[in-house]
């Protein structure tokens, strides 16, 4: 992906290219390369015999939707087993409930007030 | 002179039955201890709580410890051996003279049983755990370090803010919560997360989810539950010691509350449960008077050492006895 943001678009030939120095072979590159078309990253159009690969997203745009991703699973509770949250992450206090427990704070703030006058 | 079952077996059985009577007496006692719990500042009430989880294991190694402490008297001062005070049919628990019963095949099935038991129940959390983890993994790549001290920055419109990893916790702000807070209640929040990092709850809560693995599962939710309320309570405490006054760490709870989406008021009975409870105990927890601190755990702990050292010998013979009936005949 950084290579293609980099290049704006490439096929198989000159990604591997780019990526010699990871010493990965051509078919590894053009399976990576459909699983990103397959997972909607990449689009494609074929020119003569070869595919030429191209972003569907920015790489802002990309960030953007992994983070919104990781976020989800953090609010359904995928990572509960590993954390302490403030308020429960799936916390869902009703208005009354919650009118209820501004109306206690305010009793003890104006009790407190009264009392240091 | 015959070989019997292996020491090693006989301690585990010795173990198992230990935790089994440690896990009955406190599921028949919780009634009865969790008012009592109530009453005590919630730091303190979080480490009765992480001991009560663990309960049932400490007692199968306590008593394991307990059949092994008189070899080692006998080791130090002969006149303590306690094998030549009973028959040589008598199981021995003893590292010099090793026992010669074997176990009998239907407590040995029983003992498997418990012990397939167990293991299948941690299968789920340790498959929860491996995803956090890598949930955690990711979101920490695509954090970045706030301008606020020990605290990661997530650019997120989502609204929360967390403590998360095991050994080496950080604390986690979205911008959406920290742009909707006011400084006040930021404080309030980030002081409360700091407890969390300090406490090392996140790692206490998991110890806690092993312990209670050889509690029954009723016992077992009562106790993570309330050892979850006492983790926050105390976090709270400690929040409003940091600032000065506990209202505002009320104000800030029911604040990022308000910020959470909210049910319909048609499904709100239906959804409301353990976190809308929890909400009000730690409102209502911060805006009473501190509870006083009693004796220190740590003598409680000294008194229970000394307790295991000085009785060894008398629960030595006991467990001996008792495993003898489960001896082959």
């Amino acid at each position: 992906m950084e290579h293609l943001w980099a290049r704006g678009s490439g096929d198989v030939k000159s990604v591997h290219v780019a990526l010699k120095a990871r010493r990965i072979t051509l078919n590894t590159v053009q399976s990576t390369l459909r699983r990103l078309f397959d997972k909607q990253l990449l689009r494609r159009e074929k020119v003569s015999h070869a595919h030429i690969y191209s972003p569907r997203l920015t790489r802002s745009e990309y960030h953007r939707q992994v983070l919104a991703d990781v976020v989800g699973d953090v609010l359904r509770g995928e990572a509960d087993a590993a954390l302490s949250a403030f308020v429960d992450l799936a916390a869902e206090a009703d208005e009354a409930h919650l009118r209820t427990l501004e109306q206690l704070i305010a009793n003890r703030l104006q009790t407190r007030s009264g009392g240091a006058t | 002179m015959t070989h019997g079952s292996p020491l090693g077996l006989w301690l585990g059985i010795a173990g198992l039955l230990a935790a089994a009577a440690m896990s009955v007496a406190l599921a028949l006692s919780w009634s009865r201890l969790r008012p009592l719990l109530a009453r005590l500042a919630p730091a303190r009430r979080a480490r009765i709580l992480t001991a009560l989880c663990l309960a049932p294991l400490a007692a199968a190694v306590a008593l394991a410890l307990a059949c092994l402490l008189p070899s080692l008297y006998a080791s130090l001062w002969p006149g303590l051996d306690h094998c030549t005070r009973h028959a040589d049919e008598h199981l021995h628990l003893c590292l010099v003279h090793p026992p010669q019963a074997m176990l009998g095949l239907t407590a040995l099935l029983v003992a498997a049983a418990a012990v397939v038991l167990v293991l299948v129940r941690a299968v789920p959390g340790l498959v929860r755990l491996l995803r956090a983890r890598r949930v955690l993994a990711r979101l920490r790549g695509l954090s970045v370090v706030a301008d606020l001290p020990g605290v990661r920055s997530v650019d997120s419109d989502a609204v929360f803010s967390f403590t998360g990893g095991l050994l080496h916790p950080d604390i986690y702000l979205s911008r959406g919560l920290r742009e909707q807070l006011a400084p006040t209640q930021l404080a309030a929040v980030l002081a409360h997360e700091r407890a969390h990092v300090r406490r090392r709850d996140v790692l206490r809560r998991h110890l806690a989810q092993l312990g209670v693995l050889l509690h029954g599962p009723a016992t077992a939710h009562a106790l993570l539950s309330a050892l979850e309320l006492a983790c926050e309570e105390a976090c709270d405490a400690e929040a409003a010691a940091s600032l000065g006054d506990p209202a505002e760490v009320a104000q800030a709870i029911v604040a990022v509350a308000r910020l959470k989406p909210r049910p319909p008021p048609a499904l709100a009975a239906g959804v409301v449960g353990f976190t809308a409870e929890a909400l009000t105990h730690r409102v209502t927890a911060l805006l009473a008077p501190p509870p006083s601190e009693a004796t220190s755990s740590r003598w409680l702990l000294a008194g229970a050492v000394v307790a295991l050292v000085v009785l060894a010998p008398a629960l030595h013979h006991a467990t001996e006895t008792v495993l003898s009936l489960l001896a082959h005949p």
